[in-house]
Formats: C-alpha cells, sequence, structure tokens
C-alpha cells in the first residue's frame, strides 16, 4: 500500500472539506465587500487549488495512474504556486486586519512580492526547460548547490505565514496564541518527517482560525457600536 | 528522513486532530456561552478526542513491546472515549434541538444506559477477558460477548445519525445547527479508520467539532448582544419558516413595552421556561415564539409576564410600561397569515435591534 499517497489523499480531502465549509460560512461576510473579505476568500481558492493539485498527484500515486512526463511538472508548479499564492496573500490580508495605513500596505507589497516572484519564474524555468530541478525527485542541481525543491519552496512561505499568524495573533488574542504556535512547530516538523503531505490541510486550519476570529471579533464590534 | 509507516501516518492524523480541537477549545466564547450547557457538551467532545488521540498515539508508539496487558487496557480506554464522544454528541444534538434543559435531563438516562454497559463491559475485559481472549502473545480470540458489544457500538454511532436525520427532517435548520456537516466527517472517520490501516477517527471526530463551532459562531448574528434574545434578523427567518410550516413552533405572543427594554429582557429571562425562544425586533416589542398553540396557555403566560413587570417596578428604580400582550396561534393557513400581518404592522414602526448586515 501507498502510505504517503493515501495520508496524503485523506489530508487533501479533509483539508477541501473544512475549505468548502468556509466558503459556505462566509458567504455572509463576502457580501459585505471589504478587501480583507476578498482576500480572504482568494485564500480559500488558493488553498483548495493546493488540495486539489497535490489530491490529483496523490490519486495518481495510489492508484497507479501515469499523469505523463508533461502533466505531472505542470500539477506540481500549480500546488507550489498556489501556496505561494497563499502566503502572499496571507501576508496581504494580515495587513489589513492589523488596519495598517494604506500607504504603508502599498510599500510591503512589492517587498513581499520578491520571493513569491523568484519562486514563480523558478517554477516557469523548470517546467518548460526541465533542467533547473528535478520535480519528481525534488531535488535541485545547480552548480555544486543540491537542495531538496520541496523543502526550499514549501518551508519559505511557511516561515512569513508562520511569523505573520503569531504576530497577528498574539495581538487579536493570546489565547489562541497557543494553538497557532504549536501547530506551526508540528507543521515544520511534520513536512520534515514527511509523513504525508501536510501543508494544504495545515493551511486550512491556519485559514480555520482566522476565520473564528473574524466572527469574534464582528460580534464584539456590533456590541461595541 | 522518511518515514512511510502505518503507525507514523496514524500519529500524524491524531497530532492535527489534537492540534484543531485545542484551537477550537481555546477560540473566545461569547459571554452568554459561559453557563450554557451546549459549551460545557462540546468540551467533553474535545476531551474525548483529545483523549482518544493520545492514547492512539501510546499505543502506536510501541512503548509495551509484546507485553498484551497494557495494550488492551489502552485499547479499553480508547474504546470508551470513542464511546464517551458519542454520548457527548447525542446529549448536544438533544440539547441543541430542543434549547432545553429539563428536556435533556429526562433523557440523559436513556443516553448513558448503553454507554455504561459498554464501558463497564470493555473494563472488565482488560482483567478477565471476557470479550477476547489471548491465545499467544499475538492473537486474541473474540467471545459472543465481543460481538454482542461490537453492535451496541455500532448503534451508538448510527443511531446519533439517525437522530440527526430525523430532527433535521422535522425541524430543518432552525437551530442554526448543520447536521450534515457535522456527521459526514464524522462518518469518513470511521469508515477510513476500517477501510485504512490508519487510525482517521479523531481527525474525523475533529473536523466535525471544527463545523459545529463554525454553526454555533455563525449563529451570534442572529443574537441581540444588549439583551441576549434574537434580532430581527433572525425574526425574518423564523416568519419565512413558519409560513412554510416548518420548525415547532405553534403560536407566538407579542408584548409591547415602554422604558427600560434591557430590565424587561431580565423578567422575561425569570418569567418563561428556560430554552424559551424570545426575538427582540425592537426597542419597544418582544416576541415570545412559543411550541404551544394552545391560548389558554398563551393568555395565562402572557399575564405572567405582566405581573412580572409589576413586580420589577416596586423592587427597581428603573421603570417598565408594560403596555399589552398579544397572543397567536398557528393553528391553520389562515391563523398563520394573519398573525405575520400583526406582527409585522407592528413592528414595522419600532427602531430596530441587531443587524441586517454585519
Amino acid at each position: 500500500m501507498n502510505y504517503y499517497g493515501t495520508a496524503s489523499l485523506i489530508m487533501d480531502g479533509t483539508a477541501v472539506f473544512i475549505l468548502a465549509g468556509m466558503l459556505i460560512y462566509t458567504s455572509l461576510y463576502r457580501r459585505r465587500g471589504t478587501i480583507a473579505d476578498k482576500v480572504f476568500f482568494a485564500l480559500i481558492l488558493a488553498d483548495i487549488i493546493a488540495a486539489v493539485s497535490d489530491g490529483i498527484v496523490s490519486v495518481s500515486d495510489v492508484f497507479g495512474i501515469s499523469l505523463g512526463s508533461a502533466l505531472h511538472p505542470v500539477i506540481y508548479s500549480v500546488f507550489f504556486l498556489a501556496i505561494d499564492a497563499f502566503s502572499f496573500l496571507f501576508c496581504v490580508y494580515q495587513m489589513y486586519r492589523m488596519k495598517w495605513e494604506k500607504g504603508r500596505i502599498s510599500k510591503m507589497i512589492p517587498i513581499l512580492c520578491i520571493p513569491e516572484l523568484i519562486l514563480v519564474i523558478l517554477l516557469f524555468v523548470c517546467v518548460f526547460t526541465g533542467n533547473l530541478y528535478n520535480l519528481y525527485t525534488g531535488v535541485i542541481t545547480l552548480g555544486n548547490i543540491s537542495v531538496s525543491a520541496y523543502y526550499f519552496l514549501s518551508i519559505a512561505p511557511m516561515i512569513i505565514c508562520g511569523v505573520f499568524t503569531v504576530c497577528v495573533s498574539f495581538k487579536q488574542s493570546r489565547q489562541i496564541l497557543i494553538p497557532i504556535s504549536l501547530l506551526i512547530i508540528v507543521h515544520i516538523c511534520l513536512t520534515v518527517a514527511s509523513v504525508s503531505n501536510v501543508t494544504p490541510l495545515f493551511l486550512s486550519i491556519y485559514l480555520m482560525f482566522a476565520h473564528l476570529l473574524i466572527m469574534r471579533d464582528s460580534f464584539y464590534g456590533e456590541a461595541v457600536g | 528522513m522518511i518515514m512511510f509507516d502505518d503507525i507514523f501516518v496514524t500519529l500524524t492524523f491524531d497530532l492535527v486532530a489534537i492540534l484543531i480541537i485545542l484551537g477550537l477549545c481555546m477560540t473566545p466564547k461569547n459571554p452568554d456561552e459561559k453557563n450554557n450547557p451546549g459549551t460545557r457538551i462540546f468540551m467533553g467532545m474535545g476531551i474525548c478526542v483529545i483523549a482518544g488521540a493520545v492514547l492512539d498515539i501510546i499505543s502506536g508508539s510501541r512503548l509495551f513491546g509484546d507485553n498484551l496487558f497494557p495494550i488492551i487496557c489502552l485499547s479499553t480506554l480508547g474504546e470508551i472515549t470513542v464511546i464517551g464522544f458519542m454520548f457527548f454528541l447525542l446529549l448536544y444534538t438533544d440539547y441543541s434541538f430542543f434549547r432545553s434543559r429539563d428536556h435533556l435531563r429526562r433523557h440523559f438516562a436513556a443516553y448513558l444506559a448503553p454507554f455504561a454497559f459498554i464501558a463497564v463491559i470493555v473494563i472488565i475485559n482488560a482483567f478477565a477477558g471476557i470479550l477476547y481472549t489471548p491465545v499467544d502473545d499475538q492473537v486474541v480470540t473474540p467471545t459472543v460477548l465481543y460481538y454482542a458489544v461490537g453492535i451496541i457500538e455500532d448503534l451508538y454511532l448510527f443511531i446519533p445519525a439517525a437522530y440527526f436525520l430525523m430532527c433535521y427532517v422535522k425541524y430543518g435548520n432552525r437551530k442554526f445547527f448543520h447536521p450534515l456537516s457535522i456527521c459526514i466527517p464524522i462518518l469518513c472517520g470511521v469508515v477510513l479508520s476500517i477501510v485504512t490501516p490508519f487510525s482517521v477517527q479523531f481527525l474525523g471526530f475533529a473536523t466535525g467539532l471544527a463545523f459545529l463551532v463554525f454553526s454555533r459562531i455563525d449563529s451570534w448574528r442572529f443574537i441581540d448582544v444588549k439583551t441576549g434574545f434574537y434580532n430581527r434578523a433572525y425574526l425574518e427567518y423564523v416568519l419565512k419558516m413558519i409560513a412554510d410550516k416548518k420548525g415547532s413552533f405553534k403560536g407566538m405572543i407579542i408584548a409591547d413595552i415602554e422604558g427600560d427594554h434591557i430590565a424587561f429582557s431580565r423578567v422575561l429571562k425569570e418569567e418563561l421556561p428556560s430554552g424559551s425562544e424570545v426575538v427582540v425586533p425592537d426597542k419597544g416589542r418582544f416576541v415570545y415564539l412559543a411550541d404551544s398553540g394552545n391560548m389558554t396557555e398563551l393568555d395565562a403566560l402572557a399575564s405572567l409576564i405582566g405581573l412580572g413587570a409589576e413586580e420589577h417596578d416596586e423592587d427597581h428604580p428603573d421603570k417598565i410600561l408594560f403596555r399589552d400582550a398579544v397572543c397567536s396561534s398557528f393553528k391553520d393557513d389562515e391563523a398563520i397569515q394573519a398573525a405575520i400581518r400583526t406582527l409585522k404592522l407592528r413592528i414595522n414602526s419600532g427602531s430596530e435591534t441587531g443587524r441586517e448586515q454585519i
């Protein structure tokens, strides 16, 4: 039995289920039409894309279906692009939630875009030339440097997400800081242990906690008003 | 480092389940919910999931080698946590649909009996081997009682699911409690635990509980924060449901007052049965949604509320002038339409409470 593929498939299925639920429960908030609500919607979509693309790869692994040499790197690239987009959107979202000034946000966005753009270019180079690193084995071979592409690509957005989540959680609610910090530590440990691809599920859990905080804030906002 | 082992995969699922529950338990709560039985039952479910996942991790860690007794003890405790979760889920379903402590108390013994029976049997088994007898270090032979307990356990799983479905058909999503979104992950977790070598049930339970918290917090937008009763948005939702002949409401009392409406809300909380549904469409108006359509009972309750308001005036400086109360019964289509018309006429002139938009 393919343990990695089966476990990843269950994780991705759970992530999609949680995200679909969040889409239903946040429909009223989307109608409010603020930028933060739109960004949150984009975050859910990005995570759904990541979970579905990883799910497709897991299904092919479990049932032994070949995706072909052309389709396989493209699906992997979509997965990495989705988690890159997630990390970028998460930073933007947190800035809006922390009520930063618009000028400050406008200055920060290009800075945050740089690592994302580098990752996007790397993926495009890989998909079109296949020279930079092998998406099947996940190993970058550039001169004497040999780094696992999977870790390189997944850890970068995870760190950005994690740092911002901790900062905002600390400001919004110290109570939720413990589970969020634990979540980040476990996410890193499980990614390193490579038991299965836990990233889409963990991203959906980050969003779930953010969603609960938004709903709580909305309730107290009404009470104060 | 790569670990392709079912134990590590199970450990991953259990860790994720624990983290989800920790996050959900630490999510800030509505102040009105602190003494709510639903919150306490939810905590019970959360504790069962965490305990079960921890036991699963200890069982999978192979700490005890081939020693059978601690493994049987751990599996016994694991079974108790799973059945305990189902027991709390049954309690939560009851409270979510009926919102009555009395109803919960009346049915508590019936809900507890199978749980207690299984708990006693599995505990005795750990010492006397009445469910399965060890043949050697690895092989066990199940007894007839083992299958009987298995059937009761399965029923414990499927009875809440059937109960959910029955209440859903009868009441719909009246209490903002979406049974399917909670049942699907729980059932998927159990099924996947059977068909795969991993223990996914606790992740399924945790996901189900996450949806339960979603629906609970979603209901906050229908609450008037000053009185703790439902707001006008909820009334519009309920009126549509009454017009469609859904839900269990059979009658209503519209009470008009002048003065401090927050003080009057305290009077209502004292006079009305616990778990009653009251809507505050505007500051001078309260609508009590009754499960009974008996006009004599409704009139008596309206008089009791009036008396309560008068007694309150004698004891407190914040005056309430109880103007009048109109009782309506939803006995047929004509009565329903008349009641809705009366209510709409009355609330059209008030200052709104709550929010139509967030």
